[in-house]
């Protein structure tokens, strides 16, 4: 038996928010009814215990309060059909909206001008121009989302959140004839622009407000004074002009080309309205990167532009006439004051089989390489609100009750991230997160920080299953740049070691390492490499910062693997290590060597003194006693001098005492051991006339001594 | 010069005592010791011993001393470096006794470093009465060995080596790892370079034992994946990260690898590099043929 789900709705009236009474909100008024938040962990485990065919009432009471569903007393109802899909379908916001209207006849402005390139010595050509993209390691609706909404970032005035706005549309029979007849109305044979348009075409208009605009000169061949903008000539005609803006999300632009690929016919129409001394001023250009052709005995590019000839040049459609094309093909125009851009991609093919399906794969490409954009701005800065639509009605990008606990956890690593860099506390969260730093030792920099949370792991709810950039089970660091925040990539780890559980982690550098890391980039900026940059530091430090990163993620992943400093030695190896010392004989290490004896001279032979017998005296009543050692002299001359000089024989070594020990005399032949006949005064040498004499130590009875002879020169 | 140690008591005579070598004891072997001790570390513990010669009729009529059972043999090892001693002692009754007079003492593992001193001592095993010029006081060394020194250190090369398990570092159940940690050509070769050897895997713990055959078979093989490793490093820093292929301090990861390239391809850095580039197939012949896979055992 199937509940009833609006009987289930009726004990939790007043629980209920809105009044759709829908399985999420049902679920969502029982959680609040038991004091928890229908959110995060919490909604997860309860819309698990649902599908489990548990009662709302016990799937609630389970999650919120730890429980097992059986113990909640509740019983369970089977519902029919049980599933667990992953592929979910898009949730729309509102009604449907109606089209906006427009003219009925085309405006009376005059076709642009059309002026495809021709070749001239270092041009690239449109094929070349494609491939500057290099090959993109994730789907071209990813790599879109992520240009588009870099460059909008980039393009933020500051002055107001950045509206960023990518509405999938079919064009009326109207709107497609101003793109026919006025936008694009003519071009070569091999260019099917037209051709294409003879019925109502599918259009990606991307739009940005809040933003710039494609601000500054309109002509790319004439010198630009030293601080003005170039934001027209960057993104219509120029590629890979490195853009002069520090901790920006695009900073090569080669990536611009993305819009093109995502078109069918590799065409795109730009309206912007910038902010300039004399007030507002609109601009639309066509533009297109195709293959080259032959046209008139001449080689083209490939590369096209339709505007207005000004002095010979392709220059933008402007002023009023720009609104006036703009406002009968653009869904979104400008509100009073508003600045910024909106580009339309002619029929786009973003990988699925209709234009529905590829707003699934924007939708789910928004989600997860701009989901920190949900969160509020950082400091003094602005937020960036995101829509995605399907001919102007918008997709519940983040809906409530969408499975993704990998999301859930980024956002509230990404949170402690940005707490730790800003000083202030990092907000607690169950599970904890964890936040440690990313240090280069040569050159000694902090590189940035790492959030790491682990989750329990359930399977993750998707638009589109393609666009999911991870594979399951969660275990990757979110790589982003510390001010635009926005993802550059998903760095895979080793998975956790607990089964049930993910984990997913973010890293933010540091804002004076942000240019360092943008540097390392590729065009589609989807990943850091190190060797991309030029200067040798900054290659250190970018590949220190992902194994650093990398090392960090395996110990948190898997922290029963012993790191490096822990690691128990199973034995001695020095064994091994000494046969292999060959491969590396200038290596200093510690294996013995023979150390050099001291070579003898030949010829040269030093006279030595032997002691060959020696004689305890008795003792006095003082307890000293004298000590005799007989002594015998090799390998010299006649008479020898002779030195000596005693000590306490100790443990270790010897102990000079106080006076304690003393030479107290010689004999050349064996001598009494009487104290009473020794005589006062130095005695420590002696000249021998024969080769054997005596020496006479004076020593308490209880003490070794050590006495050294020597022969003197 | 003449150097002599006057003990306050008799002391035994040079007949009494026949001092002997000292041995490295294993199992039932013992191996003579020379100055230097070849294979050893902080993770390996020793026994050494000797067996001197002890006439104790002479002993007692040297020492003046009446009764063997005061008499105890001693050894002693110390280590300066570690402020360590160790002490073996028997009373000379035993010893003598014993079939197979011999002293030995065991030296653990991580207690010890560059060198120890060794010494072998006839000493009174306790107090008596004192009698004439005969030692009484307990521990009075009635016979002395000279010091003898082992060297357990010194700074001769030795190859980053250890032996983990690969279980517990969560790595793949492989025999042998050869990890090269060198962002910098001229950082430390011995902090760079480390040569992991399993001791899960029934290979990586017989060549880290060095058991003959599996060393023998195998050797030569590791010796050619450490070099291949240290030279495909070197060839990426010279050749993609711009770093110079040679003029490396001592010591260092790229003076190693420069050393590896002239010894088994007798050409520079850059060079060896351009032939892995150009001929793989060469660059392993060269590398197998120069270093070789058989290995005698000494």
């Amino acid at each position: 038996m199937v509940e009833d789900i609006n009987a289930a709705a009726r004990v939790v009236g007043e629980f209920m928010q809105g009044r759709e009474v829908k399985e999420n909100t049902v679920l969502a008024a029982y959680i609040r009814r038991e004091g928890g938040e229908a959110r995060g962990d919490v909604w997860s485990l309860a819309k698990h215990y649902l599908k489990q065919g548990f009662t709302f009432a016990a799937a609630a009471q389970s999650a919120v309060h730890g429980l097992q569903p059986e113990e909640s007393g509740e019983a369970e109802i089977k519902t029919a059909g049980a599933e667990e899909p992953r592929q979910v379908d898009l949730e729309f916001v509102g009604d449907e909206v109606s089209s906006i209207s427009k003219p009925a006849q085309s405006p009376s402005v005059e076709p642009l001008d059309w002026f495809p390139k021709k070749y001239s010595p270092g041009d690239i050509d449109g094929d070349g121009a494609k491939k500057l993209l290099g090959t993109p390691s994730i789907p071209l609706a990813s790599v879109l989302v992520r240009e588009t909404a870099q460059n909008s970032w980039d393009a933020r005035t500051g002055e107001a959140d950045v509206e960023f706005v990518m509405n999938m549309r079919l064009l009326t029979q109207g709107e497609t004839d101003v793109l026919r007849e006025i936008c694009f109305p003519e071009t070569a044979a091999e260019v099917d622009i037209e051709e294409s348009m003879q019925e109502p075409i599918w259009v990606l208009e991307v739009s940005d407000r809040g933003t710039v605009g494609l601000r500054g000169p309109t002509r790319n061949d004439l010198a630009v004074p030293e601080g003005q903008p170039t934001n027209f000539i960057d993104l219509v005609f120029n590629l890979g002009g490195k853009h002069e803006i520090a901790a920006a999300g695009g900073t090569y632009g080669f990536g611009k080309t993305v819009a093109y690929k995502a078109s069918r016919l590799g065409a795109v129409l730009l309206w912007s309205r910038i902010a300039s001394d004399s007030g507002f001023e609109d601009r639309i250009i066509g533009s297109s990167i195709g293959d080259r052709f032959d046209m008139g005995g001449y080689r083209y590019t490939g590369r096209h532009w339709w505007g207005r000839f000004d002095d010979g040049y392709i220059q933008p459609l402007r002023g009023l006439e720009a609104t006036v094309v703009g406002e009968s093909v653009f869904a979104r125009s400008f509100e009073q004051g508003e600045t910024g851009t909106s580009l339309l991609i002619l029929c786009p093919e973003l990988g699925a089989e209709s234009a529905e399906q590829d707003v699934a794969l924007l939708a789910e490409a928004v989600r997860w390489h701009l989901w920190p954009k949900r969160l509020e701005a950082q400091d003094a800065d602005v937020s960036m609100n995101i829509d995605v639509q399907l001919n102007g009605r918008s997709i519940h990008i983040f809906p409530e009750g969408l499975q993704n606990p990998m999301l859930d956890s980024l956002d509230t690593c990404l949170r402690a991230v940005r707490a730790t860099q800003s000083g202030v506390e990092v907000p607690s969260s169950f599970p904890q997160v964890e936040v440690r730093e990313v240090w280069c030792q040569r050159p000694l920099t902090l590189l940035g920080h790492m959030a790491l949370q682990r989750f329990q792991d359930r399977p993750i709810e998707t638009f589109a299953e393609e666009i999911v950039p991870i594979e399951q089970p969660a275990r990757h660091v979110a790589l982003m740049r510390n001010s635009a925040e926005l993802v550059v990539k998903y760095l895979p780890s080793l998975p956790l070691d607990t089964p049930g559980f993910s984990w997913a982690g973010v890293f933010k550098p540091v804002a004076d390492m942000d240019a360092t890391f943008a540097a390392s980039e590729p065009p589609a900026h989807d990943d850091w490499v190190p060797d991309g940059t030029d200067d040798k530091w900054s290659r250190t430090q970018v590949r220190v910062g992902l194994r650093r990163i990398k090392e960090i993620a395996d110990a948190f992943a898997q922290p029963l693997a012993m790191p490096d400093d822990q690691r128990e030695s199973q034995g001695s190896v020095a064994a091994l290590a000494d046969a292999l010392a060959d491969l590396v004989p200038l290596v200093t290490a510690s294996r013995p060597e023979p150390r050099p004896s001291p070579g003898t001279v030949p010829g040269n032979r030093r006279p030595k003194v032997a002691v060959t017998g020696q004689i305890l005296g008795p003792p006095d009543s003082k307890g000293n006693r004298l000590v005799a050692l007989q002594l015998l002299v090799t390998g010299s001359g006649l008479p020898v001098a002779l030195r000596a000089a005693g000590a306490i024989g100790v443990e270790g070594g010897s102990d000079r005492g106080d006076g304690d020990v003393e030479v107290v005399g010689w004999s050349a032949s064996k001598p009494r051991l009487r104290l009473s006949d020794v005589a006062e005064g130095d005695r420590s040498t002696f000249t021998s006339p024969g080769d054997s004499c005596w020496l006479l130590v004076r020593a308490k009875s209880d003490l070794a001594l050590d006495v050294q002879i020597d022969v003197v020169d | 010069m003449a150097r002599v140690r006057v003990q306050p008591h008799l002391t035994a005579s040079a007949s009494a005592v026949e001092w002997a070598g000292w041995y490295l004891v294993g199992g039932d072997e013992r191996l003579p010791l020379g100055p230097l001790l070849h294979g050893w570390d902080y993770d390996r513990e020793i026994r050494i011993g000797t067996g001197p010669r002890i006439s104790i009729v002479e002993l007692l009529e040297s020492t003046g001393l009446q009764d063997p059972a005061d008499v105890h043999v001693a050894i002693t090892i110390d280590c300066a470096a570690t402020s360590r001693r160790f002490v073996k002692r028997v009373p000379l009754l035993d010893y003598a006794s014993s079939v197979d007079p011999f002293l030995e003492l065991e030296v653990p593992a991580g207690s010890v470093a560059l060198e120890l001193r060794m010494a072998c001592h006839v000493v009174l095993g306790g107090s008596r009465t004192p009698n004439g010029l005969a030692a009484s006081a307990k521990g009075s060394r009635l016979a002395e060995s000279p010091v003898t020194k082992l060297v357990l250190e010194g700074e001769a090369s030795r190859f980053p080596t250890e032996a983990v398990s690969f279980a517990d570092m969560r790595w793949e159940s492989a025999a042998w790892s050869v990890r090269i940690e060198a962002d910098d050509m001229n950082e430390s070769f011995a902090g760079a370079v480390r040569l992991f050897l399993n001791s899960d895997h029934p290979v990586g713990a017989a060549l880290a034992a060095m058991e003959p055959r599996t060393y023998a078979a195998l050797g030569g093989v590791l010796r050619i994946d450490i070099v291949r490793s240290t030279l495909l490093v070197a060839i990426e820093h010279v050749s993609t990260r711009g770093s110079a292929a040679s003029g490396f301090d001592d010591d260092t990861f790229g003076a190693a690898a420069e050393q590896m390239s002239n010894d088994y391809f007798n050409m520079g850095l850059e060079s060896v590099g351009e032939l892995h580039r150009t001929d793989l197939a060469r660059f392993e012949r060269v590398l197998q043929s120069s270093i070789g896979l058989a290995i005698e055992l000494a």
